[in-house]
């Protein structure tokens, strides 16, 4: 692939990779920093991607994803810029509670929308960036495994804990809104 | 709970992930069996939960300073390391033939060879130096990048140029650059008539220290390719010289080029596609008569 056809390409992306940059930095300057990062990383392994022949987008996430991590690690040795992030135990299994049931019809999708960002902003940085990658970026599991370099159990259970996080959040709407938990259609 | 690793298609997934994993359409649904309307409703919840989650996340979008500085810095990136060219070296000794080299004729070729090497390196030192620490090769790619981009009058153009009328533009004009460039008030009664209409202007970074902007004209006639016109404020760091034209030819598009003149604290760098454009607009926009070709 040519230089300039590589740029172009990678710039389609841009969108995407800020979106991930600004979810894992939480500040937009630092966003701009670590996509500009991601990009020249990008350009100087162009190579490396044409032989590897994966989506554009999805390496330039797992290029993003090492960059960020690796400057956590090395600011872990000085003082902490960023937010805390716990490291997930990768042994964690997948937990068996089942997802709620909620009634749909009963929804007001803009209250719902504005928990979820509040939740959603208070998640470690690995939950938003699994989320983004599943809810956002319609990414498939073995995908994301590959992006993070987890095995896709580790996946599953970070989204898990992530949408139960969520599901938690929408469970302390008011009534007086119309919710309902454990209901179908049918039993309305 | 054994070690060995999850996956969606594992049979011993506890009901829970197997019902996220159906509405994530990682499980094909017959590999539920049978589902109550309770799963049933959990499904459709996991569903309408990611649809939101990509509604609440998905909005943000790179600012176009970021855009712009991004393109700038892989622009003026050096060419990634090669691991392997493709480049065949022949060993010298395959082609300094003792035969040819030796004699008096082979000798007077090499020194007229010699000749012109040094000539040329001495014009391209010339050039070279015209324009040493101004990044113009950076701004070249830029440029033509961003014509490109913006050429196509999608989403990129939408963004980018926040003004498209007269007053508009004069206003952001003078936002970014802190004045009005002359070439704002020129009338352009040559460019209409050749079928231009302006399009829009907006912010843009081109390489370097000065603030810019970028105008974009297109043609009402078919087939005639959109031309634009950027606009850096002067900071002095270049050796371009005042009253003429610098024209840059592009590689294998011989009718692309991009002409650079210096004027009024300005540098002006119009990109242009065909040599009526690059004729009209240069005409229009005042760029000097006397042209220097601009090797880099």
């Amino acid at each position: 692939m040519e230089r300039q056809e590589f740029e172009q390409l990678a710039l389609e992306h841009l969108d995407a990779v800020y979106r991930m940059a600004l979810q894992l930095a939480r500040n937009p300057d630092l966003a701009g920093d670590l996509t500009q990062e991601t990009y020249l990383r990008a350009l100087r392994s162009a190579r490396t991607f044409e032989q590897k022949g994966a989506g554009m987008r999805a390496w330039l996430f797992t290029i993003l994803h090492n960059t960020f991590y690796t400057r956590i690690k090395r600011e872990s040795r000085g003082p902490v810029s960023v937010d805390h992030f716990s490291e997930t135990d990768e042994r964690e299994t997948i937990p068996s509670e089942p997802p709620p049931a909620w009634d749909l019809r009963t929804l007001d999708w803009d209250h719902v929308d504005q928990r979820l960002k509040r939740a959603i902003d208070g998640l470690t940085p690995e939950h938003r960036e699994v989320l983004l990658l599943w809810g956002v970026e319609g990414l498939r599991y073995r995908q994301i495994a590959d992006v993070l370099g987890v095995p896709i159990g580790t996946v599953m259970s970070r989204l898990h804990r992530a949408r139960k996080t969520l599901s938690e959040s929408l469970e302390e709407l008011p009534a007086d809104l119309g919710w309902r938990i454990g209901t179908t259609p049918e039993s309305l | 709970m054994s070690n060995r690793p999850q996956h969606p298609s594992d049979n011993r997934l506890s009901r829970a992930a197997a019902l996220r994993a159906a509405a994530d359409g990682e499980l094909a649904p017959h590999k539920l069996g049978d589902v109550s309307d309770s799963e049933d409703a959990s499904i459709a919840f996991e569903k309408a939960l990611r649809e939101s989650v990509g509604r609440v996340m998905g909005t943000e979008s790179a600012p176009d300073a970021l855009r712009e500085r991004i393109a700038a810095a892989l622009a003026a990136a050096p060419e990634p390391a090669a691991a392997d060219t493709g480049v065949l070296r022949t060993p010298m000794g395959d082609t300094a033939s003792r035969s040819f080299w030796s004699g008096t004729r082979g000798r007077f070729a090499l020194a007229a060879m010699l000749a012109l090497v040094v000539t040329a390196a001495i014009v391209a030192s010339i050039q070279f130096s015209l324009f040493r620490g101004t990044g113009i090769s950076a701004a070249i790619h830029f440029i033509d990048n961003e014509h490109d981009r913006c050429a196509t009058f999608g989403k990129a153009f939408e963004r980018k140029f926040t003004a498209t009328t007269d007053a508009d533009s004069i206003r952001t004009a003078v936002e970014i650059l802190n004045r009005i460039p002359s070439v704002l008030d020129l009338p352009l009664a040559n460019l209409q008539q050749a079928g231009y209409e302006f399009a829009g202007l907006g912010g843009c970074r081109i390489p370097g220290d000065g603030k810019s902007v970028h105008l974009i004209y297109r043609s009402s006639r078919q087939g005639v390719e959109p031309l634009s016109l950027f606009i850096q404020v002067d900071t002095g760091a270049t050796d371009l010289a005042e009253g003429r034209s610098y024209i840059h030819h592009f590689t294998g598009e011989a009718d692309q080029t991009i002409c650079i003149w210096r004027n009024d604290g300005f540098i002006y760098y119009l990109f242009t596609i065909g040599d009526e454009a690059r004729r009209v607009a240069g005409s229009a926009f005042r760029a000097p008569a006397v042209e220097e070709p601009l090797v880099l």
